[in-house]
This record gives structure tokens, sequence and C-alpha cells, in this order.
């Protein structure tokens, strides 16, 4: 069973840059519920005292919020790009690896948004970067 | 009996003014304690018999006793009970009067149902008007301005509280005094009292009520109608029951309520008042008093032997267990009963203290896992007495809610969230709130308004939250509330929470969330009847087009069933679809289209507009350039004609991913009729009238079909249907016909939905931005775009044109007749002053010979054609074409007329025709002049002319004559002196070539003499003798001819200009010449100007026209080499400055003529002499020669100063014979000489030979004076060889 559940990219504007499901047995409601979980850990994000640290060194927010279903990790680059992962609340992950596997997905959205064709914080519509996404999700 | 004593005018506030009374009663709202208490209120049963309602229920308004009793009780009520040692004065009592009915167990859903509609009153559209929420920083904007966004939620909060009784928990509604009414109506009323209560009724039974301690009273009804007495029966029922129980109510039926209507200045008179006065201030303390000690000392016994039975349990064995275990049971129910009933009892009378210690008992009782129903009540109760006495109390409500969830009494557990919810607000503990309220507005069952307002609340509480508000996490939750209110079916609490929400996610891009909320606004816009944002949404939601085409067609279903359900006439507005691609939009008002040359026609309409002088725009010079703003012409509205199809072309687009079938397209416009001009001088006898704007934007159902047809609406518009394919593009050509003068404005679209919704798409016009004077550029001014706006103006005549008989190919140079067939369209009005403008001024000469010509003077003028059309006349213009140049030319001719009425409106009209045609090459010329070496005024011009098409396809042209125009020369044939030379010598074949060549000579014997302006010398030269020949000063040839000229000047003036505007930068090589010879020309010019105005009729022309036929269908055509120039001209007339003595190519196919401009002179010179002289040197030793130097000025316009020289001979001695073989110049060597215009002067020159030989005689120099310091000095370079011979 994959623990995750959906993987978020959200740019500096607060605006998605890519948003993915990974449940085989998602409704539409659902992904709609997992949207404004998303929408609604970037509260948290905000009010981390991290957000506004200088510091390279800790991109890792750590658990945002958990719901009842879900567990919500973060992790906040210098150029306030947000990763944000949603989880299975069963599932039982070590910060190392989520630091692992949010490291892993900002090195593939750099390797995409190189791209001389991508325009800066618009969505990634690359299917490279969703087939990539894919094959690292199970790594957690 | 006590009177209660209120202030009477707090009542009169209440029952008054109303709206102040509710202001007071929602403050009440927000205080739960006093929630609670209306929660928990004693009640006192009434139960009267059928006869007693039928009376009161007859004297209308249908109401009851039950509730003109509670009328009785509004009021602040004073009772002060005894109870054992203490005693309680109770300020505000309050009973509720109920009926059996009342006990009877509800359905739950229905009370959540009228508790919902009670606030509906209260619902808003929004929550602050205007206000839009995107970030965090708007948050505490929101709190200031908007203290209270949920007004109705107290009320609610109050109505769920007083309103959720739970029976078996409970005993506050056990009634703690009982009302028996019976009417005199009644057969036998005191047996019926009697009867009544003989048996408690089985409620009791139910819920466990002792009725042995309530009291009871009776009351007779008695009607004003009834017949019996009813003092008599009070006496009976005095007897029977307790003189202090019993009652007399006299009713009066005519009045409302039976003339009991509470008014508190009468109430002391009311029989009612004592009625109630009586139960508080006796009846209730005495059940107070007698209910507790009762209870308290069955409580006491009870527990005795309770402990007792725990003793046998634990030493007794197990066989006794299971049985004891049962007894237990039952008998601890009512032991349980008894306390709540005396906690119950105690917290009405406002004593927790007493009250929470018998809860606490109570509580004991029971445990979570067996009971947890009890447990939470108990609990809640626990709760609610320690928030009396303000003590700890939220981790008993915690208790009470985890056990209501427990044993699934979700709406008590709603209520103690509502109630811990107050706490924590109080202590500002809103995290804790919100995840409370939300956790209880997502449990299963919940009632879906009472889940909304939850969500509502849970929002709201999270903007509360410090540091910062989780606003996003606040806005889901109202729109999880939202979804909720939409369940409840409350719209317009639903749109609410969608529009505050939807600011925090618009514009962001979060798709599905997007969808989720436009899809929710589409639906509550329009339930609610704001279309206009229905629409709006509806297009947000279908212009990312992001969605699978399922569910775009479950869209649009659902916005057509919603929009026809929804809206008035079926008519809905602006429509979201189709897209209009508003750029394309282009309007055509006669019945040409465009095509990719607009310039060109707008170019032609521009010169004609100026022509008719219809432009006011000044022509502006120097300093006034820059207020050149001011002079900017705003632009007009165009101008329709009544009658007159407008067409529009519009570019469509389905943007979905489904296919749209659109009904009846057409365009939608405004009308408004122009207002007749007034007069100021004159006072109107009658206001006038402000016409009525009149437009179709209605469904053009059959209706309007018939209505628009009978001419009812000033225009007429035609409907098309259309179908479009997903994402396909269309376009689409709506035309509109406009019937009556006025304004004609056209807006948009009008069409019906996939045949169910009427609407329009209106046109979004680009307006430019004004930036001209400061004013528009210091604020945002847009200049209204009037490309829709139409005056229609009355009827005008209209002109069809065009080309009949026109060739698509010519040969360069061909000429071939046709016509121009112009039609007049009206048949009721003629047209006049008819004008012709081509795009090709130079192909076309109309007129059919050289009287009735209409030829042009310059290129830029249009042709005048003598004709006028009267109504549905058609006239033949008959005209020439020619093959000016080489290529394929699209001939665009526009024809300007006038109406015969006149038109002030409209002064003209343009017509439209166009023709295309291909010039392909035919021969080419290519022509020579020189001086004549024999003659000093005769030249000789050669003719190259060849077929330059190689290969097989090429026709054969034959060269039929040669003619010449010119002024004062004439051209003679040379290569032949007699005989016509034969056919074959000027029939050219593809790739031929041949030379002729003629001398030029001047047309009137011998010297030229400036004869008068009009009169032309034409040469014609017929190589085919028998055949007649081409007068070429004929229509067409001749005019022709000048419009070839015309091109040519037209051509060297924009050369000159071109050079004239690169001699600034002049640096590279190939033009170095050129500038020096701009300058010289300048210079000339300044020094003395106005020579140039000769050029036109300079003499120095010759201009050839060279007639070919063509094998091929027998065509024919000239060629022109017009403005052969063969005389040495002046230095300064730079025009004429084409070298001589080389080819110079005529008709090159491209039309262009290479300009070589160089320096000559005027002037021929030629040495005359005797060419063999005998001599006898030994008679002689000198042979002395008279010579004559001819010299000759060939301008016809300038003097020249010259001086002649004589040089000597070269130093060239015969090495071996050491003689010299040269001559000698003797005599005057040197002259100076004036030479007037057109003057030979002949010089005496005398030459010396020594020897006998042929010598060249050609050492002599002439130097031209040029300007003042210039010179310029010839060297002969002519031989003119002398054969002396010596005699012997």
């Amino acid at each position: 069973m994959k623990k995750i559940v959906c993987v978020a990219i959200v740019g500096k504007g607060n605006n998605p840059l890519f948003i993915q499901d990974f449940s085989s047995s998602i409704t539409d409601e659902n992904k709609l519920k997992l949207h404004y979980i998303v929408h609604c850990s970037l509260d948290i994000i905000e009010d981390k005292p991290g957000s506004n640290k200088k510091l390279p060194s800790d991109m890792y927010l750590g658990l945002l919020y958990p719901t009842e279903d879900y567990k919500v990790y973060g992790y906040l680059t210098n150029t306030k790009i947000k990763f944000i992962i949603v989880v299975l609340d069963t599932s039982d992950i070590k910060d190392s690896d989520l630091k692992l596997f949010f490291k892993r997905l900002q090195t593939l959205f750099i390797n995409t948004t190189s791209n001389p064709f991508y325009k800066p914080n618009s969505k990634v519509e690359s299917k490279k970067f969703l087939q990539e996404v894919t094959n690292l999700v199970p790594s957690l | 009996m006590t009177q209660a004593q209120i202030p009477s005018s707090q009542h009169n506030v209440v029952s008054q003014q109303a709206q102040q009374a509710q202001q007071l009663q929602m403050m009440l709202y927000k205080d739960i304690k006093y929630s609670v208490n209306s929660w928990i209120t004693p009640s006192v049963l009434v139960i009267s018999s059928p006869s007693v309602s039928k009376i009161f229920q007859r004297s209308g308004n249908n109401t009851s006793l039950e509730q003109i009793f509670s009328q009785y009780v509004l009021e602040k009520k004073k009772v002060s009970i005894k109870v054992n040692d203490s005693s309680y004065e109770l300020n505000d009592f309050k009973v509720n009067f109920v009926t059996l009915k009342d006990y009877e167990q509800q359905i739950q859903s229905q009370i959540l149902k009228d508790t919902a509609s009670s606030i509906d009153s209260l619902a808003t559209d929004e929550y602050h008007p205007n206000f839009k929420l995107r970030t965090k920083q708007d948050v505490p904007y929101f709190q200031k301005i908007c203290q209270e966004p949920t007004p109705w939620f107290e009320k609610y909060r109050h109505q769920f509280i007083k309103s959720l009784h739970n029976l078996d928990l409970e005993t506050f509604t056990h009634p703690i005094a009982v009302i028996l009414a019976v009417s005199s109506e009644d057969s036998n009323p005191i047996g019926m009292l009697v009867k009544m209560f003989e048996k408690p009724p089985p409620i009791f039974q139910q819920l466990g009520i002792e009725a042995t301690n309530i009291p009871k009273v009776y009351m007779l009804i008695h009607p004003d109608n009834a017949h019996t007495e009813s003092e008599k029966r009070l006496n009976e029922m005095k007897t029977t029951f307790s003189s202090s129980t019993s009652y007399l109510l006299r009713v009066n039926t005519k009045e409302d309520l039976c003339g009991l209507a509470f008014d508190h200045s009468t109430a002391h008179l009311n029989p009612l008042t004592n009625i109630i006065n009586g139960i508080l201030s006796k009846d209730i303390p005495t059940f107070f008093e007698k209910e507790i000690g009762g209870l308290n000392d069955s409580i006491a016994t009870n527990k005795k032997s309770f402990f007792s039975k725990v003793k046998a349990f634990r030493f007794g064995g197990k066989k006794t267990e299971e049985p004891i275990e049962a007894e237990n049971s039952k008998n601890s129910v009512s032991v349980e009963q008894s306390i709540r009933k005396v906690a119950d009892l105690y917290f009405l009378l406002q004593d927790y203290e007493n009250a929470l210690s018998n809860y606490k008992t109570y509580a004991k009782e029971f445990n979570s896992d067996k009971s947890p129903g009890f447990y939470a009540a108990a609990n809640e109760m626990i709760g609610l007495c320690n928030y009396m006495i303000n003590k700890e109390c939220e981790s008993y409500f915690e208790i009470a809610y985890n056990n209501y969830i427990k044993s699934g009494l979700i709406h008590c557990g709603a209520r103690v969230t509502l109630i811990h919810g107050y706490v924590m607000k109080k202590k500002s503990n809103y995290k804790a709130l919100s995840d409370l309220f939300k956790t209880t507005a997502e449990l299963r069952d919940i009632d879906p308004f009472c889940s909304a307002i939850l969500w509502e609340q849970a929002g709201f509480a999270l903007l509360q939250t410090t540091p910062s508000p989780l606003f996003r996490k606040a806005t889901m939750r109202i729109v999880m509330a939202g979804d909720k209110y939409s369940e409840a079916s409350k719209r317009k609490h639903a749109l609410r929470c969608y529009s505050f929400s939807y600011s925090v996610y618009e514009s962001r891009d979060w798709n599905l969330i997007d969808d989720h909320l436009h899809l929710s606004l589409v639906r509550y816009s329009f339930f609610q009847g704001h279309t206009s944002d229905a629409i709006l949404f509806v297009n947000k939601l279908l212009e990312k087009n992001c969605q699978s085409f399922q569910k775009q067609n479950s869209i649009i279903r659902e916005f057509l069933y919603i929009s026809k359900t929804y809206t008035k006439d079926n008519y809905i507005g602006e429509l979201p679809i189709p897209s209009i691609n508003n750029e394309t939009i282009s309007v055509h008002l006669n019945d040409y289209s465009p095509d990719g040359s607009q310039s060109v026609w707008q170019e032609m309409e521009e010169a004609f507009k100026k022509e008719a002088q219809v432009t006011s725009k000044p022509q502006l010079q120097g300093f006034d350039l820059w207020k050149r703003d001011l002079y900017f012409e705003a632009e007009k509205e165009r101008t329709a004609v009544v009658e007159e199809q407008i067409t529009v072309e519009v570019e469509i687009k389905n943007p979905l991913q489904i296919p749209l079938q659109f009904n009846r397209v057409h365009l939608v416009a405004t009308f408004k009729e122009q207002k007749p001009p007034v007069d100021p001088s004159i006072q109107p006898p009658l206001p006038i009238l402000e016409p009525q704007e009149e437009s179709n934007m209605s469904p053009l159902d059959d209706n309007a079909m018939t209505k628009m047809n009978n001419g009812s609406l000033p225009f007429k518009v035609e409907p098309i249907d259309i179908l479009l394919l997903p994402s396909e593009t269309k376009k689409i050509v709506f035309s509109i016909q406009p019937m009556k003068p006025g304004n004609l404005i056209v807006k948009g679209l009008g069409l019906c939905m996939c045949g169910a919704i009427w609407g329009k798409r209106e046109f979004k016009l680009k307006n430019k931005r004004l930036n001209k004077t400061r004013q528009q550029r210091e604020s945002i001014v847009y200049e209204p775009n009037l490309s829709l706006t139409f005056r229609v103006t009355c009827p005008m005549p209209r002109l069809e044109a065009q080309f009949v008989d026109f060739p698509e190919s010519l040969y360069h140079g061909e000429l071939r007749q046709l016509k121009l067939v112009l039609k007049n369209c009206s048949n009721k009005m003629g047209l006049k002053n008819v004008r012709v403008r081509l795009s090709h001024p130079t192909a076309i000469c109309f007129g059919s010979n050289s009287e009735d010509a209409s030829c042009i003077k310059k290129l830029d003028s249009s042709v005048f054609l003598d004709v006028a059309l009267p109504p549905n006349a058609t006239v033949n213009v008959p005209c020439w074409v020619r093959g000016m140049t080489v290529g394929r030319h699209t001939l665009r001719c526009l024809v300007y007329y006038e109406s015969e009425a006149g038109n002030t409106d409209l002064k003209y009209r343009l017509a439209r025709c166009q023709t295309q045609f291909d010039v392909r090459p035919s021969i080419r010329i290519s022509s020579l002049s020189q001086q004549s070496s024999t003659n000093l005024n005769a030249y000789l011009l050669g003719v190259e002319v060849d077929n330059p098409i190689i290969g097989g396809a090429g026709d054969s042209f034959h060269i039929k004559q040669i003619s010449s125009i010119s002024k004062h020369w004439k051209i003679q044939p040379l290569s032949y002196s007699t005989d016509v030379p034969t056919p074959s010598i000027v029939s050219l074949n593809p790739g031929k070539f041949t030379n002729l060549f003629f001398r030029i000579v001047p047309s009137n014997g011998e010297g030229i003499v400036q004869s008068k302006d009009d009169e032309i010398s034409i040469t014609n030269i017929s190589f085919y003798k028998n055949e007649p020949m081409y007068d070429s000063s004929s229509f067409p040839t001749y005019h022709f001819l000048e419009y070839e000229k015309l091109t040519i000047d037209q051509l060297q003036q924009q050369q000159q200009q071109q050079l004239n505007s690169s001699s600034g930068g002049g640096g590279s090589s190939g033009m170095i010449q050129s500038t020096s010879n701009s300058q010289l020309n300048l210079m000339a010019n300044t020094r003395d100007g106005g020579d140039n105005s000769l050029n036109d009729n300079h003499p120095n022309h010759i201009d050839l026209l060279i007639y070919w036929e063509c094998d091929n269908n027998n065509r024919m055509g000239v060629l022109n080499s017009s403005n052969i120039s063969f005389l040495p001209t002046h230095y300064n007339d730079p025009s004429l400055a084409i070298p001589w003595g080389s080819w110079k190519n005529t008709t090159s196919p491209s039309g262009k003529s290479i300009l070589y401009p160089s320096l000559k002179l005027p002037l021929r010179y030629q040495i005359k002499s005797e060419l063999l002289i005998k001599h006898d040197f030994e008679k002689e030793r000198l042979c002395t020669v008279p010579l004559k130097l001819q010299l000759s000025n060939c301008s016809f316009i300038h003097p020249l100063t010259l001086s002649v020289d004589t040089l000597l001979p070269h130093e060239n001695i015969d090495q071996t014979t050491f003689s010299t073989c040269q001559y000698f110049w003797t005599g005057i060597t040197k002259y100076n000489i004036e030479l007037k215009p057109q003057e030979i002067m002949d010089l005496d020159l005398h030459v010396c030979f020594a020897q006998s030989g042929v010598f060249n005689i050609n050492r002599f120099k002439i130097n031209v004076k040029l300007a003042n310091e210039i010179h310029k000095e010839i060297f002969s370079t002519i031989q003119h060889l002398i054969n002396i011979e010596s005699n012997n």
C-alpha cells in the first residue's frame, strides 16, 4: 500500500504549481478534500517560524497538521516554494526519510524548472516530471 | 394572591416597539444562561375538554387556552418557595404551559427543521458588503468592520437548546401543576373534570411521574352564549373539589382571544391573572416542598436497602447474583430517577449547590460503558451547575459530549457543544472551539443545518485565532458550511458562504477547488436571482476548459436547466458561451467583402474624401505642429443607408469539449430615432418627445420573428442556426437591415442556446486609450469605439460597377477594348457625378474615340465620367486597357457617385469593383541615338527590337508600324532609302532581334524655328504598305502615351527625391557622381530657377511608338518609347541628361528606365573644308587651306560662351626623315564667341601643310564657360582627314 496520498508543490504566491494524488481508489470528492488540505496547510507554513529563516540548512518543516485520515508534511525552499505531501495517518515515517524524500523531490523540481521553456511560477505540466514523481513516491 | 409588580414602561416597550424588543431579545440570546433557563423551565400541564378547544378555536386566531396562559407569564413573576429549612425567593419565575400533545414523542427532525427556519429572516447575503478576503492581512480589517458576521447564530443556539428536550434523560418537562378545563357547554362538566384526572394520563406512567403531589386546578369555561347558569356550576365544583382550586372563566366568544388578551393595564381585573397568581403563589410552592421532601425520603430509604443489598451481594454466594442484579437494576432506575428529579427540582429553584451535589450522586450511579446516555446527561448537568456557580465545567462537558456521542444522542451532543463552545469563547479559546465545532459538525447523522451553523462558527473562530489567523482553514470550513447549508437547502446561507470563501481561492489556480466553488456559486447565484453573477461564474467555470467532457456536459445541462427554471421570459441576458473573438469583428456597409489589400482601397477612398471636401483636417505647418493634438478629427460613426444590409463578420468559438448548438443566432442592436433638429428661435408649441430607444434584446421566438417581418421593428436581422463542434472556430457573417433613419448600434449576438434558453453575447470592442490632451493623459479616458455604431440615413441610390470583357491576360503593350458596366440598383433615385479612381490609373482609358475620352491630367486625380443614371438604369462605359507593366495585377476600381436628390448626411457613395489580369512580356525595344557626323542638325536613331521569349511557347510578333511624335523632329528611314524591307526583318519569332535605323531631322525643313506650342509632328512609317496605318495621334494610343509619360515623370520625381534625401549621407562610391550632380543641379537652380518649367515642352524629345501585331488571335499593341532625348543636353538640365551614344533600354519589362546623370554640353561642332587638295609644294613651300569650324548651340534656351583655341600639332617628328608630318595653324588662332540658342556659327581657320599626306585636323580645343569659374574644355576627338596631294 502506498503511504503517500498526495504530492503538491506550491509557488511563491501560494498558487499551486503541481498537485497530484497517488491513491488508486480515490474519488473526486476526496481529491477535492486533498486540495483543501494542501491549501489549509499553507496557513501552518506561513506561521512556522522557519518561514522567515535565511539559513538554507533546515528547509524541512516537519509535520504540519494531522487530520483524521492524513498527516501533512511540509518543506520550504529559500525561494518560498513549498513542497507538501499528504500521507496516510496510519503510516509511521521517520523524519530522516521524509527529509530525504523532500530533497529528492526538490532535485526533480529543479531539474524540471531549469528547462528554458518553463515559465517561472507557472504550473509544471511536464509529463516527465509527473512520471519521475510517480516513480519516487513508493520510495518513502 | 400576589400581584406582580412590574414597571409598566418595560412592558410598553415590549408590546409597542417590536423592533427594539427584538434587539433586546437578541441581546438575551447572547447569554447562554438565558438559553439554559428557557430550556430548564417548569411546565404546567393544561388538559382541556374538546369543547374548550373548540371555543377558543372558534373565536378566531386559532388560539388555545395554553397559549392565552403563556401570555400571562411573560412578565417577571416573584415566587417564594420554602423547602426544608431553606427558602427561595425567585424573582423571575417562568413556567411553560404544555398540553399532553407536547409529551408525545415528537419527531426530532421536525423540531430541528423548525429551529432552522426560525432564523430564516436573519440570513444575510454577505457577511459584509464588498469585502474580499484575499490575504492574511485582510483578516484584522474584516474583524474591525464586521464584528458580528453571523447574527443568527445566537438565536439558533437559543432555539436549539430550548427546544431540544430528551424526555428519557431529564425531568424538566415533568409538570409541576395541572390545569383541567371544561366548558359549560359540555353535558356533565363536573363529572368530566373528575374523570379527567381520575387516572393520570399514560404519559405519567411512561415517564415515571408521580402524580400524587401535583396540584390540580379546575376550571369551567363559560362562554357568554351558553345557557346554563355558571355560578351554580361553580358552586358545584367548589363542593366537589375545593373552593381554592375551582375557577370560573367567562369568555366572550365574539372578541379576539375570547376577550382574554393580555393587557397590562387591565390585567388585575382579569380572572386569568387570579388563576395564574393562585397557581404560582400557592400550588407550586407547596408542590416543591412536598415533592422534594418526599423524594429525599424515598432516596434515603432506597439507599439503605441498596447498601444492604450490596452487602448481601458481597457476602452472598454467586447463586443469587443474577436475580439480585435484575431486581437491583429495576429498583435503581427509580432511585436514580428520584435523585435526578430532586436535582432537577433544585436546579429549577436555582439552588445550584444542592442540585450539583445531587447530580454528582446521580452520576455515580452510572458508568460510561453501560449507560453512556445517562452518564452524559448527568455530566452535562454537573457542568452546567458548575458553570452557574462559576466553577470549572469544561471537563464535564467533554465527558458529556463523548458519552452522548457514544450513546448515539447526536443532538444532545450538539447541545453540549454549543454550551461548551460558549464557555470556550468566553475564554477566547478559539482554536479549541473551532475544533470542537468541526468535530461535531462532522458527525454522521447530525442535522445538516446544525452542522452548517457549526462549520460556519468553526470557520469564524479560526479567523480569531492569535497570533496569526488560520484564514485558509477558516475559509475551508466556511465552504464546508456552504455545502451543509445547501444540503439543508438554505440557499441564501449557502451562497454567502461560497462567495465569502471564493475570494481566497480566486485566480490562484486551485483548479478543483475553483471548479467546486464556481459550480456552487453558479447554482446559488441563480437560485437567489443574481443572474449576472451566475453567468460570470459560468464563464469562469468554463474558462479553463480543464474539466472532462462528461463534466462539461453535465455543467451545461445543469446551467440550461437552472437558467430555464429561474429566469423570466426564458431570457437570461449575457450568456457564457460561445466565445467571440472581438478583434476579428469586421463590418461591411456595402456588399463587397474585404480582401488583403484593404489599404489600397482605403487610400483611394481617402482620396475621394479629399476630393469631395468632406474632411476638415487642417494642414498644419511649423509651430502649429506642436498643437496638432488639438486638431485631430474625432472619429465619426459610419453612415448606413436605410434598407441596405449591414454585414458584420464575427469569429465565434466553442471553448468546450462538447458540441454546442445555437439556434437563431442573430445580431442584436439598439435603435434610436434621430431627434428632429430644433430651431431655437421658434418656441416649440409642444414638448418634443424624446425618441424611444428600441432594441431586440429579447428572445427571437416565432412571435418576435413575425413582428420583425411585419416591420414593427426599426430594423431586421437574419437568424442563422449554428452547430459548433468541440473547440471549433467559425467565421460567420451576420446581417442587419435598418428600416428607418436614426442611430443604430450593433451590440452583439442574440441566440438560443441548445434550443433551451435565450440570451445574448455582447461584443466587447477595444477602445483606444486617449492620450492627446493633458487631461486625458492624467486620467484614463477611452475613446468610444464607433465601429458598430451607424447613422442610418434616408435612401440613397446604389451603384454596382463591373468590368465586362476584361481580358485575363495581355501582352505588354497590348490594347483591348472593354466596358465598365454601371448599374443603378435603386428603383427610386437617380445618381450623378460619377467619378472613377483606379489602382492602376494608367492602365485604362475611358472613352471610345478622341471626342468622348475622359482622361486624367494627373495621376492622383480621378476620372470624371459624364454619365447620369436614372433609377434602374444601366450604362456601359467603353474603355481601353493596355498592358503597362509585366506581371500579375489586381485592378481595383472605385466608383464615386452622388445622389441626384442630394443627402446631407452622406454626400457621396462609393462602389467597388475589381478584376485581375496578367501582363506577359511581348517584345522589347532599345533605342540608341547619336549625332550625325555629316549634318549638324541631324541625328541617328537606332532601334533594336527583340522578342525575348526563348523556347517554343512564345508568339511571333510583327512590327507593323513605327511612329514618332515630336514637336520639332521627324524620323526618316535610314536602313533603307526607298523600298520597304521584306516583312521578314520586321517579323520577330521568339528569340529574334532586329535593328532598324532612322535619321532624326527637323520636321519643318532645315533649321529649327520656334514653332507653335500646340503643333506636333507625327511621322508614321509602315512596314506593310498595303495595310492601313494606325493613327498615333488619336485615341487611345496617344492617351496611353501621355499616361506613360506621366508615370515616367512621377518615377523621376521620386528618384530625384530619393537622391536629394540620400545626398546627406552619400558615402558609397556609386553615389558620388549623382551626389555631385545633384549639388550642381541645386546650384543651377538657385542661379536661374524656373528653367525646369520648360522641361515639359522641351524640344529635345521624340516619342517613338512601335505597333505590333501578333499571330495569336490577331492581337495588336503598341509599345511606347517615350522621351528619347538625342540632343546633347545642357549642363543644368538634369532631367534631360541622359547620355547619348549608348543603348537605352526604354521598354524594359519592369517599366523602369535607369537614369544616367552626366554632364554634357549642348554644343555641336564640325569642320568643313575641301577634303582633297592638290598642291605643288615645289611651287609653294606651304599649302594653306582655309577651314570652317562650324559651331552649333543645340540648346533652345541657353546661350553658350566659349573660346576656340587652336593647338600646336604634336611634336611627332619622323626620326628617319627628320621631317615633321604635321600641319600648322595660321591666321586667327583664337576666337571668343557667344552662341545664342540654336545659333550656328562658322569660324574661319587656316591650316598650313608643309608636305603631302593625309592629315587629321583635330588639333583645337573649345573652352566652354559654365559658371563663373568653371570651364570645360573640349578636345576634338573627331577625325577630319584632309588629303594633300602633291601635284607632281
